[in-house]
Formats: C-alpha cells, structure tokens, sequence
C-alpha cells in the first residue's frame, strides 16, 4: 500500500510518500493507530500532527471513504491536513 | 449559465471573464456581478512577506471547486459562478483567487459568492506556505501558522 503526504504532513513526515504491507485488510478510522507498528518514525509524525493541532483528511485513491471503509494493500492513501485555500 | 472553475499557475487575464459574463448573462435578465479577489498580504504579524506558495492536491482540489461551484447553482437563485485558485509561488499583492457570480439581484450574488469563498476555505485541499522575514510558517484555513519543518 502506497501512502502520500501532502503540505505540511509531507514536511512532518519527512518524504512525499512511503510503501507499507497491508496482509490483511484494516479499516480507515484504524489505519492511523496500525501504521506505527509498520514504520518505524510514525509514532513521531503523530506526535508532531497533535503538536500543530491538526486534524489528517485520510483519502483513498483519491476519495473521502468512511471510517469502516476496509482499506485493502493495493489501495493508494493520501494524508492531507486541513484545507487553507484562498 | 456558466459553471466554471480552475486551478492554475498562470497570470489570469480577468477582464476576459468578466466581459464574457457581462454579455451573456445581460441577456438573460441579470444585472449585478459580485467578483471577490483574494490577494497575497505584503506583511503580517509585522513582518514582511516575500512569497506565498500554493500548492493543491490538484485531483481532488479540482473536483471540489466543481461541487462547490454546482452546490451554489443548486443553494442560490445565480446564472453563473467561475472560481479560480491560483497555485506556484505568488508575491504581495498578487491576486490567489477569484469568485464571481451573476445573479438578476445583488442579494443571491453576494451570499453565493461568500458561501463559495468559505466552502473552499475549509474544503479544496489546498496548503499555503507563507515565507517572511522571521521564517516559513504553514497557514491555516483559521489563520494560524505553523512553522515550517520538523518541530
């Protein structure tokens, strides 16, 4: 499963973009507590994201999904922080 | 009736929208144009600003400027709405967006032009990175900043 990170998480996480295994399928409102046991500096991403006080708009391929949403290892994730447009 | 929106890096030559939006929709029965135009500030907090850089998560930013823009067809009595969100490193003074929208009265087009302006605010995924004289901050939709970096 490929996962993207964009405006300031893409600076919080240090990388555009990262690949992890998924063996079996998780849901979205889980997927931000599994991934720390699957990369070894999200703990410390977490921690910068509560700092700012942000809240993370998780997408998958491309789309707003539900907290159920089971996300599968072929999907693409993408982490955004809170829109500031205009 | 007009629904259009644009994300882009380029200068926009304005004028060419609003003339087109004038003719058109006269012949329609409308007569007043809201246009609200953002711009990049040239100091905050007192320090100077050298340049804001936009960046857009350009297929998703895409597709909800159009549901913003159609959400407005559908919420208020207007003819025609264009939002256009600039991207790339803009200075002081340079124009970030444009909202405009006809309408037959003012009333419905100032009120769509404000619901489009805060619905893309708080939902185009679109960052801006604010570089000054003290340093690169992120801003947020509220107006708080977040300095650049790993904190």
């Amino acid at each position: 499963m490929r996962i993207k990170f964009f405006g300031m998480l893409k600076d919080f996480a240090g990388v555009e973009s990262v690949n992890v295994e998924l063996p079996s399928p998780v849901s979205v409102g889980e997927l931000l507590d599994i991934l720390p046991k699957k990369i070894s500096w999200f703990d410390e991403f977490l921690r910068m994201v509560k700092k700012a006080d942000v809240n993370v708009i998780v997408l998958v391929n491309d789309r707003v999904v539900s907290n159920d949403y089971l996300v599968k290892d072929s999907d693409e994730i993408t982490l955004l922080p809170p829109a500031a447009g205009g | 009736m007009v629904i259009e929106t644009l994300i882009t890096r380029e200068r926009v030559k304005i004028e060419d929208y609003l003339s087109r939006l004038l003719r058109e929709s006269s012949m329609e029965g409308c007569g007043a144009l809201v246009m609200f135009m953002g711009f990049v500030k040239g100091v905050v907090d007192k320090e100077e600003v050298s340049e804001l850089i936009y960046e857009a998560y350009e297929s998703f930013a895409s597709s909800k400027m159009r549901e913003i823009g159609e959400g407005a067809a559908k919420e208020f009595s207007i003819r025609d709405v264009v939002i256009i969100h600039r991207i790339g490193a803009l200075g002081p003074g340079d124009p970030t967006i444009y909202i405009l929208v006809t309408s037959v009265s003012r009333g419905e087009a100032f009120r769509a032009a404000e619901y489009i302006l805060e619905r893309v605010k708080h939902e185009v995924p679109i960052s801006k990175l604010e570089v000054r004289g003290d340093g690169e901050y992120w801003v947020l939709g509220d107006g708080r900043r977040i300095p650049r970096g790993r904190t």
